[in-house]
């Protein structure tokens, strides 16, 4: 009916097969769905922010604690060796394989820093306030990598070679092993409490906001 | 009454959402460049596709490790290394990595080459059930990568000298590049197609 520009800013298009909606407020922990092919479309969820926040920062603390702690360590017939996660991509990539080392280096270490560090700075400035100049950078980087996050099946990588071990060698976890659980847990809590469309929302009400006063 | 943005002359940010009209070139929220739909993606699809499918024979025929335990060494394949599993006992490790590794993989690689094919032949039919098996595709992909995060481990971790040592093999490299290929492969697909054929037609 009435397609003037100023309400295009309450359509929504599905992200998965185009169907157009009217945008709705949303009730607390409401999520919006495709009326046609069931994707999420927005939600709402308070405190969001400040969830995602806390849960960023107790992240970056566990991320350190994973690349400076030793990681895993075996013993067998006296033989012993300790190693950890980032000294051991070092190892490879100098002794056995650059192009293996390359890829965990990027799964395993790179991204996992790109994306806490990219939503820490997301979410400071919009705990502040509505403005965030400049951070939309990080909102496209962290959302690239996302189809690359392999953190949690790296721990299931961590049981198989258990297994494969327990019959030659003893295998000991290391403090980074139980920061590399702490730290999946809360990047996966922390991207479950935000939603990237509603944080670009965001900035648009108070682009429409500062518009209007001018 | 439902309408897409395609037909009601609209176009949809792919980074932040915002509805623009289709004369825009850039987003006005994020400054994105504004596409209907994703930029050559069926031809980007098969070309990743058609690679991982064509890296796989070696991931699967060549050696993924090589033990070395006092002066004897083994190689195995992936196939191997899951055999091995099932005859120590070890039989939900098994399952566990014949499902990412051999499971997964074929599934993905058939999945999104029926995709392709039922979109450029323009098929009206089971268009939900296809956007689930899409959905469903870009879930499991990723837990193809375990056997590699398995090998990359087990090569830093026993380095035991005369012991014990293994060794990495190009079998483990091909197959971390199917792996990464089939994620390309499903990013660069744009699900959006599948429902614009029965549209056209209505």
């Amino acid at each position: 009916m009435e397609t003037n520009p100023p309400t295009l800013a309450a359509l929504i298009a599905c992200p998965e097969c185009d169907v157009l909606h009217v945008r709705k407020v949303l009730k607390d922990s409401e999520a919006a769905h495709c009326v046609r092919c069931g994707a999420k479309l927005y939600s709402k969820r308070r405190n969001d922010i400040q969830q995602a926040l806390a849960l960023s920062l107790a992240g970056l603390v566990f991320f350190v604690m994973m690349v400076t702690f030793p990681f895993l360590g075996i013993s067998s017939s006296g033989a012993e060796r300790n190693i950890g996660l980032v000294k051991s991509i070092g190892e490879l990539y100098l002794t056995q394989s650059p192009l293996l080392a390359i890829l965990v280096g990027l799964l395993l270490v790179v991204f996992p820093l790109i994306k806490v560090l990219g939503l820490i700075a997301i979410l400071i400035p919009l705990q502040i306030s509505n403005r965030i100049p400049g951070t939309d950078i990080y909102f496209k980087l962290v959302e690239r990598i996302a189809p690359w996050n392999m953190t949690e099946i790296y721990l299931v990588g961590v049981i198989v070679t258990f297994v494969k071990l327990t019959s030659i060698a003893d295998v000991n976890y290391g403090i980074a092993f139980w920061a590399f659980i702490g730290f999946v847990v809360v990047m996966t809590a922390a991207m479950n409490a935000i939603n990237f469309t509603s944080l670009w929302d965001r900035l648009e009400v108070g682009e429409i906001n500062d518009f209007h006063e001018k | 009454m439902i309408s897409t943005a395609l037909e009601e002359g609209l176009i949809s940010c792919h980074a932040c959402s915002l509805v623009a009209n289709q004369e825009f070139r850039r987003c006005d929220r994020c400054g994105s460049i504004l596409h209907k739909r994703k930029p050559t993606s069926l031809g980007s699809t098969w070309a990743y596709l058609l690679t991982a499918a064509g890296l796989y024979i070696p991931a699967m025929l060549l050696p993924v490790s090589t033990v070395n335990t006092l002066g004897l060494s083994e190689t195995s394949t992936l196939m191997g290394s899951i055999i091995s599993f099932a005859q120590s006992d070890a039989i939900p490790v098994a399952v566990v990595i014949f499902v990412a590794s051999i499971v997964v993989p074929i599934f993905k690689i058939l999945g999104l080459g029926y995709l392709l094919v039922s979109v450029q032949r323009g098929s009206k039919r089971g268009v939900l059930q296809r956007a689930k098996l899409y959905r469903f595709i870009e879930f499991v992909g990723r837990w193809s990568m375990v056997d590699v995060f398995v090998v990359a481990l087990l090569v830093s971790l026993v380095q035991l000298g005369v012991f014990a040592s293994i060794e990495p093999g190009p079998g483990i490299i091909a197959f971390a590049g199917v792996v990464v290929l089939t994620i390309f492969a499903s990013n660069a697909f744009d699900p959006r197609l599948i429902w614009d054929a029965p549209n056209d037609g209505e």
